[in-house]
């Protein structure tokens, strides 16, 4: 299902009254069956917007669709989300299979079941009526849903108001003038009155609002409706079931005696109507065997079913990540969460978990949303990663596009390890200089006036020419495995040392003697240096 | 191998206590299972007497006000301790689950704590007193509440209204640490469960019956042998709410260790020349063989049923 947060903002207002804004205005579409990074650094808002997604939290502003639907007023349950917390949260006293059975259990499925068996067979034997029904019941649905979103939406602007004049008196306080204070505290007070008042009177409106829908669309007849259409399906039940009764008897008093349960079956076939036949298996499913069987699956899927009878603390890291994952994703929900999924493992199973993130994903098919700061872990599974800094979306897109055309110097820096390479530069002429060389020029820059700008240079942009016009003095050099990176200096360079990875396998240097480089156009990224913003 | 050395360190620091442990614990607890079993034992002139035997319990089992004190304790104990546990535990789930004025209730529960018992039994005396012969002395709080004239705890009280009060002042003596150490149980379970448990759908009672008590059992495990283990020790609630010093109490209504007390206080043997003073170490020895028994099975059963 897509999920879609149309301006979302999410206050925290503290006791004190000062309020810190974790998200701001942001939009988001998530599209459907895709996997889905939010990245960004600590305390940027990701996780308050993964569990806004989840109902966990609510936005102060702002909706949430899933799909068409608003989802915005309904509980975690209610909107059908699976949610795989950081640190697994697996009940430590249930074994694994109750781990994964609870949602299950909780759901009421019985009931559900039946009652959405009883709907078809009012659908089948009374259709008039059943339409009538149930499209006031789905209308009144939404009308309840669009008021308590009205209502909520004048609740937080009534809070969103009455911070502003906390805050106005909490700044005029810091003055320490006493005629002051005291005059902004009456006035503070007397807004603060009339805020509420207003609110009051909102409420009022809304509720005589509502009353006038609901009679607008709430059929006289209801009740009878409701009445012909109970007795009409009593009816036929009834008569089944004395139809039943006789068959019953008439197969005890033949010779068909001994085969009794499945003779009874076989006739019973016969003349059984549609309505009762849906309802009557409703009733007769065996649901505990098939809450069991949807476990077992779900184990399976996740790879964990040899492990269902030990306790979450007798498991590795990485299979109660799994365990989590199925007791997330056992009562089939359509939006799949995850909050840091890998964070609390080793290295070398992280690798293995990813793919595994990757592969249930895949055969769900369902859509899914992680939340990660580390942006190597969101540029391996995601099929699109979203940067996130201060409550605002920086950049989306795919991994790799976003990593070769990052839309501004956070991104740029955020993505990639090594680190990009920055330096300060000059730009004039649609040329960009440091220590006096022209290192980068474009038709794009053309246009733009003197300034001072960054230059980013991804640790793999560098290559080897003696006429090149970036001169680096060599530190010393690294290998990590296969990788061989160059530390070296330049005094144009923000960092103390810069790192460059080289594909040259014989590449020699002699200390102290600095060794002369070109950049690769596409690996070479122009900010300006007062916004961020990228120029080429 | 052992470093000697440090063996003989380590019982060097083991030395203090366990010279305490011996004066105060070891010792009289010998003594007393010696004395019950010495039934001429005379407790002036510390003489054990001829006598190794069993009489001093034959005594007491036949002695109708000892099976009286213990049929009063266990009333007491299964009554009060799973009464008490059972609201003490309501309350703190619910003092934990309001944000207003939390730190305040949560004062006035723990007060009865901090509170001398003496002025707790002197409350209960005021609340539940009653003029012996009317109009001599206003009627208790509770009477005038109710708009009743009853003996609650006086010489003319019938032994349910009695044990009703005792009751009363037994759970409410107990809620006030229990509460405390259910909060404390309550506030280290992770929120992320709860959590956890909303995104599943679970309805709140659910939540009570299937996360927060299994996560709390091993608090409430230790609160249930504690209590236990008081309650069957309780003598202090029986004087407190009668206001009575020990002798003066009415021989029905005493705890086993009231028997006990009452007769480590007579010197001499009765008429089959059992000392009493035998038969007190006797009362003793058999309630501790109760709530040793007792306690066993307590173990028993949280070994099964507690989630550690």
């Amino acid at each position: 299902m897509e999920v879609r947060l149309d301006h979302i903002t999410k206050i925290f207002t503290s006791k004190k009254g000062d309020s810190t804004i974790a998200v701001n205005d942001f939009n988001l579409t998530i599209p459907d069956g895709k996997l889905v990074g939010l990245l960004g650094p600590s305390g940027c808002g990701k996780s308050t917007t993964l569990y806004m997604i989840s109902g966990l939290l609510y936005p102060t502003k702002g909706r949430v669709f899933f799909g068409e639907e608003d989802v915005t007023e309904l509980s975690p349950e209610q909107r059908g989300i699976g949610l795989v917390f950081q640190n697994y949260a697996l009940y430590p006293h249930m074994t694994v299979k109750k781990n994964i059975l609870f949602p299950l259990e909780n759901m009421n499925l019985k009931k559900r079941t039946i009652a959405e068996a009883l709907r078809k067979a009012y659908e089948i034997e009374t259709p008039k009526e059943a339409k009538i029904y149930y499209q006031f019941i789905t209308q009144e649905e939404s009308l309840k849903n669009r008021f308590r979103r009205l209502e909520s939406e004048a609740k937080a602007e009534l809070k969103i108001s009455v911070g502003a004049q906390h805050h106005r008196l909490f700044e005029i306080k810091k003055t320490k003038n006493t005629n002051e204070i005291n005059q902004i505290k009456n006035d503070v007070k007397q807004k603060i009155a009339e805020l509420n008042a207003q609110y009051k009177q909102t409420l009022l409106r809304l509720k005589k609002d509502f009353q006038d829908a609901w009679v607008a669309i709430h059929p006289t007849n209801i009740n009878e409706v409701l009445k012909v259409m109970k007795a009409t399906y009593q009816a036929a039940e009834n008569k089944f079931k004395i139809k039943k009764f006789q068959t019953a008897l008439r197969i005890l008093l033949s010779p068909k005696l001994f085969q009794f349960s499945k003779e009874l079956e076989k006739q019973i076939q016969s003349f059984i109507p549609p309505s009762v036949a849906l309802v009557e298996a409703a009733r007769n499913k065996n649901y505990k065997k098939f809450m069991n069987d949807e476990a077992i699956a779900m184990a399976k899927l996740v790879g964990i079913q040899d492990q269902l009878n030990k306790t979450p603390s007798q498991l590795s890291g990485g299979q109660q990540q799994r365990v989590a994952i199925a007791r997330a994703l056992v009562k089939k929900p359509s939006v799949l969460l995850l909050d840091e999924p890998l964070s609390n493992l080793d290295a070398r199973l992280r690798l293995q978990t990813r793919e595994e993130i990757k592969r249930i994903q895949r055969e769900t098919g369902i859509t899914t949303v992680f939340v990660t700061h580390d942006q190597e872990e969101a540029m391996s599974i995601s099929d699109e990663i979203i940067l996130m800094d201060f409550g605002v979306e920086q950049q989306k897109g795919a991994p790799q596009f976003v990593y070769d055309q990052p839309s501004n110097l956070f991104v740029a820096k955020f993505l990639g390890t090594p680190q990009i390479n920055l330096y300060e530069a000059q730009l004039s002429n649609g040329q960009c200089a440091f220590n006096g060389q022209v290192v980068f020029e474009s038709s794009k820059l053309k246009g733009e006036n003197v300034k001072d700008v960054i230059i980013g240079v991804r640790p793999e942009g560098y290559e080897l020419d003696r006429q090149g016009p970036v001169a680096l003095k060599p530190l010393y050099i690294e290998t990590v495995g296969r990788d061989l990176s160059l530390v070296a200096t330049n005094p144009a360079a923000q960092t103390p040392s810069v790192r460059i990875i080289l594909s040259n396998d014989g590449f020699a240097m002699k200390p102290n003697e600095p060794i002369q480089f070109k950049l690769k156009p596409n690996k070479t990224f122009i900010f300006e240096k007062i916004t961020g913003r990228r120029l080429a | 191998m052992l470093d000697h050395k440090r063996d003989l360190k380590a019982w060097f620091y083991l030395a203090i206590p366990l010279v305490l442990l011996s004066i105060f614990t070891f010792y009289p607890l010998i003594k007393t299972f010696l004395i019950s079993f010495f039934s001429e034992y005379n407790s002036l002139t510390d003489d054990f007497g001829r006598y190794f035997d069993l009489y001093a319990y034959q005594t007491i089992f036949n002695d109708r006000f000892f099976i009286q004190s213990l049929s009063n304790t266990m009333v007491l104990v299964f009554i009060s301790v799973p009464l008490s546990t059972i609201l003490a535990l309501f309350i703190a789930v619910s003092l934990n689950s309001i944000k207003v004025l939390q730190k305040f209730f949560q004062t006035i529960f723990f007060l009865p704590y901090v509170t001398n018992a003496l002025a707790i039994g002197m409350v209960f005396n005021v609340m539940f007193s009653h003029p012996l012969i009317p109009g001599i002395a206003a009627e208790g709080l509770v009477n005038t509440l109710f708009q009743t004239s009853i003996d609650w705890v006086g010489p003319t009280a019938t032994y349910e209204n009695w044990m009703m009060v005792v009751l009363t002042y037994a759970i409410w003596n107990g809620l006030d640490f229990k509460i405390l150490v259910f909060i404390g149980g309550l506030q280290s379970i992770s929120k992320q469960y709860y959590d956890a448990a909303k995104v599943d759908g679970t309805s709140n009672n659910r939540i009570f019956s299937h996360i927060t008590v299994p996560l709390l059992s091993p608090i409430i495990s230790y609160i249930l042998i504690t209590s236990f283990i008081g309650a069957f020790k309780a003598y202090e609630s029986v004087l407190a709410v009668v206001g009575t010093v020990g002798r003066n109490l009415d021989r029905n209504r005493w705890t086993a260790v009231a028997y006990v007390y009452d007769k480590i206080g007579l010197a001499g043997t009765d008429l089959n020349d059992i000392s009493y003073y035998s038969r007190g170490a006797a009362a003793a020895v058999t309630l501790f063989g109760i709530i040793m028994v007792f306690t066993f099975i307590n173990l028993y059963i949280s070994k099964k049923t507690v989630h550690y």
